[in-house]
């Protein structure tokens, strides 16, 4: 903003600038060194670990966490089901709600409202935590795969979002394809689809990330280790941990002495492999969700 | 052609026919809807039986209020109520000033490059779990090796590490503080696009008549955020007793559960772990029924306030 610039003249307000841009600098640092703080531990063998001074850097670079994590089965398990789950998921997802959104454009349609208000009620009121679990669990939908994808598959605030986008489309476009005989579907895949690219791309994101980070449904709805997800294997994990660090007798006792003790290293090489992919797509995917914050809750 | 039906009626059917490719369409996320979110609704019953799994919902007996009556009845819930709307409200106010501050201090960066920079840096988080985040919480804060502890203590201030997660006294700032480090980035996006819809001749004319730049924020940006502070402060009082399971459910501990435990912490142990799964969905029933009030009522107050924002 150039305009801007013109204002900086005072004195005062060069020295607030400095220390805005230190307190800036400092507030960035605390979002980063969590995670570098992690990385380090990850990477550290236990005994080296400080327990007076920051461990900015690991005193030896071990791999011994890692290689624990990777030769564990439960640990690849892990991953693909999380893998699968935000793939498969967000495919899904985005099918439900790009139809949803597109019945709900057509403004003529009779029913319409009926349908906007049957969407739009679950978004206010459910059964709650009970009532769902015994029906998942009547409908066969416990140790499933499908209680991954189904319950997350439609939200109807992000198919307002989708079918805002559509309504800010050019319409001309369908109007001559309509002329030209295309069907709905086709309308649909061949005009809509293909303009909604930013819009697309914001609800994909939003989708894979919340399904890389869902670990409640695996806590209460599946107790298979075949289905385990990432994050509720970590959380395990934390907690064992903290369960051993409470009691240490026990601890002694336990034969898996060589586990607990590199518990923290683990946790650590764990909460660094479910961090990294996020990281690794975050600056080239974070426009798409702030665009998505826009669309959605501002007006105008 | 039906000729003797009214004009209505016939244009109806003529639009049903037209339609019909869309009304199919609508099937699956319709069909989706009433098995994952209308089914389950009817369980709501259970509240008013006296429930057995091997019965089933229809097979066991009613009774009334006897949950409800248990529910006010007991410690426990009150417990759990008083830290929901002790927490809600600490939590709301810090969140709101502290994120307007802090997105009006970062419209304040002059260089471009590093108030986006600044601002992608903020967001990260957002997308963590709190699986995640409770992770970096319980290292940072850890007694052996944590980052605040070896700070703390080299700098004077400690004697000895403390282990600040089973203290009852800090849970609350805990709490308060990770879930701002969390969702402060998400707030100030929403605020600095309120910020750019200010009409920037305001601030000219402010500069041509010798107002220095905190006053300018103060009697232009300020004001100029006024509706969307209100209505994201009135939506977020809808939400005051649901506070998030997941945050406190990744931070609190079996030492800090009388301080910690919220509504939806204490449903879920007493439901799914202790099955006590009547008297639970009567709990449920009561906190989905005040929420959808708060909403309803806060909904409406926010169009009052700022026609412009809608959220449906």
């Amino acid at each position: 903003m150039h305009l801007k610039r013109k204002f900086l003249a005072s004195p005062g307000g060069m020295i607030f600038d400095v220390c805005n841009g230190a307190f800036m600098i400092l507030f960035c640092l605390t979002i980063i060194f969590p995670v570098w703080d992690m990385l380090v531990m990850s990477f550290a063998a236990p005994r080296d670990i400080s327990f007076t001074s920051l461990n900015l850097w690991p005193k030896n670079i071990v791999l011994q966490a890692y290689t624990y994590c990777f030769a564990n089965p439960k640990f690849f398990t892990a991953y693909l089901v999380s893998i699968s789950r935000a793939l498969s998921g967000t495919a899904y997802h985005i099918l439900v709600t790009v139809m949803a959104a597109f019945v709900l454009t057509r403004t003529e349609m009779p029913f319409r409202k009926t349908l906007t208000l049957i969407w739009l009620i679950p978004m206010f009121f459910g059964g709650g935590l009970i009532p769902t679990y015994l029906h998942f669990r009547n409908i066969g939908l416990t140790n499933n795969y499908l209680v991954y994808i189904l319950p997350m598959a439609f939200s109807m605030y992000t198919a307002i979002i989708v079918r805002n986008f559509f309504y800010s489309l050019d319409h001309a476009l369908e109007e001559s394809a309509i002329i030209d005989g295309a069907s709905a579907l086709q309308v649909l895949f061949h005009i809509y689809l293909p303009l909604s690219k930013p819009v697309l791309a914001t609800i994909t994101l939003w989708s894979l990330v919340n399904h890389w980070n869902a670990w409640f449904d695996n806590m209460i709805y599946v107790t298979t280790e075949k289905l385990l997800t990432l994050q509720y294997l970590l959380r395990r994990i934390i907690m064992e941990a903290e369960l051993f660090a409470s009691d240490a007798a026990a601890f002694a006792m336990t034969q898996n002495t060589e586990f607990i003790i590199n518990s923290e290293t683990i946790k650590a090489a764990t909460t660094v492999l479910i961090v990294v992919p996020i990281i690794a797509v975050y600056p080239f995917l974070q426009r798409y969700f702030v665009k998505g914050i826009m669309i959605g809750a501002v007006k105008g | 052609m039906t000729d003797w039906h009214a004009p209505g009626l016939s244009r109806r059917n003529r639009l049903l026919r037209k339609y019909w490719p869309f009304y199919l369409m609508a099937l699956v996320p319709l069909a989706q809807v009433i098995l994952i979110n209308y089914i389950p609704i009817y369980g709501v019953v259970i509240a008013f039986k006296d429930f057995r799994i091997t019965r089933g919902i229809s097979g066991s007996a009613w009774v009334g209020l006897k949950h409800f009556r248990a529910v006010f009845n007991d410690a426990f819930f009150y417990r759990a109520l008083w830290n929901t709307l002790r927490i809600s409200f600490v939590q709301l106010i810090t969140h709101f000033t502290l994120t307007i501050v802090f997105a009006l201090l970062i419209n304040e960066i002059q260089h471009v490059r590093f108030k986006r920079t600044v601002q992608t840096v903020s967001y990260l988080p957002y997308f963590l779990s709190w699986v995640v985040v409770g992770a970096f919480v319980h290292q940072i804060l850890s007694p052996n090796g944590g980052a605040l502890n070896i700070i703390l203590v080299n700098l004077g201030v400690l004697e000895k590490p403390r282990y600040f997660m089973i203290e009852r006294q800090s849970f609350l700032t805990i709490f308060v503080v990770a879930n701002l480090w969390k969702t402060i980035g998400y707030a100030v996006i929403i605020y600095l696009a309120a910020i750019a819809g200010i009409n920037q001749e305001l601030y000219e004319s402010a500069h041509l008549d010798g107002a220095n730049r905190f006053k300018r924020v103060l009697h232009i940006t300020l004001p100029g955020l006024a509706p969307t502070i209100s209505t994201l402060l009135i939506l977020n009082v809808g939400g005051l007793l649901s506070i998030g399971f997941d945050p406190i459910f990744n931070l609190y501990n079996a030492s800090t559960e009388p301080v910690a435990d919220v509504i939806s912490t204490y449903v879920y142990r007493r439901g799914l772990i202790d099955m006590k799964y009547d008297f639970t969905t009567a709990i449920g029933l009561f906190q989905n029924v005040v929420a959808f009030s708060l909403v309803l009522t806060t909904n409406f107050l926010a169009k009052k306030t700022n026609p412009d924002f809608r959220i449906l």
